[in-house]
């Protein structure tokens, strides 16, 4: 199964630590340095996907003087999983790309 | 004005999703830099679309529509196509009469694709079936304000 950009930068920012969804917004911005902006329609339609699919669960606000319209949101084990099958999925695509895009011998690039 | 736009864009968006996401879709748009506000706000109309095309089920009824109206039109062209074959053939000593094979079809015709559309609207189950995954709770107050 392969992940869209928005929801492969949605994993990737959960992955390091629980966030909200502007911090989430933030994260993926400051990941793709501003290459890629994630909308909030984007974001939410993307995190109810993945929260139907078990992937990203909503989880309580690290300390009680949050703005109660925070919520904040983590990856679950088959988030996680999922996540790593798809790096491991990029890295062999980029490792065939290296290989094709090597100068064949005798072949001036 | 612009915040005025983006509660009435959360507003459109079907109830379940606008129950679960839109206090943090307000929240969102108030922390964020005013620059970045006619991104937010086309990216909610997308959303939009989105949503009620793909997440609510609205497809279905429009497939299901889509289903009825093909039927029709196919039976109609045959209906067509066969009165206009009867014409030409030899004129008998008899008056014309239809041939009852388009009874048949009218038949077909009229309760095929009530049948259709009705068996789909029923697994549907318009509309209580809208959105019934997802909604939680009750709608924000500031919501029910507007």
């Amino acid at each position: 199964m392969t992940l869209s950009p928005a929801t492969l930068h949605i994993l990737v920012a959960l992955a390091g630590e629980d966030r909200h969804g502007y911090g989430i917004m933030l994260e993926v911005k400051r990941q793709s340095e501003g290459q890629f902006k994630l909308g909030p329609g984007t974001l939410y339609d993307n995190l109810q996907k993945l929260m139907e699919r078990g992937m990203v669960e909503e989880t309580k606000a690290p300390s009680q003087n949050e703005d109660p319209r925070r919520r904040y949101y983590r990856l679950t084990r088959l988030g996680r999983s999922a996540l790593s099958a798809e790096i491991a999925r990029l890295e062999n695509v980029v490792r065939r790309a290296k290989v094709q895009l090597r100068p064949a011998p005798g072949r001036s690039s | 004005m612009r915040r005025t736009l983006y509660i009435a864009l959360i507003w459109l968006h079907p109830a379940a999703f606008r129950r679960q996401f839109g206090e943090e879709l307000l929240w969102i748009f108030d922390e964020a830099a005013t620059t970045e506000a006619t991104g937010m706000l086309l990216d909610l109309l997308v959303s939009i679309l989105r949503q009620w095309l793909f997440r609510s089920g609205l497809w279905k009824v429009a497939l299901a529509f889509s289903g009825a109206f093909l039927e029709i039109m196919c039976v109609g062209i045959g209906w067509f196509l066969m009165s206009q074959n009867v014409r030409r053939a030899p004129a008998p000593q008899a008056p014309w009469r239809p041939d009852p094979r388009l009874n048949d079809l009218a038949s077909i015709a009229l309760w095929l694709p009530g049948i259709i559309a009705l068996t789909t609207f029923t697994l549907v189950r318009w509309p209580a079936n809208f959105n019934r995954r997802r909604v939680r709770g009750k709608e924000p107050r500031w919501l029910t304000k507007a």
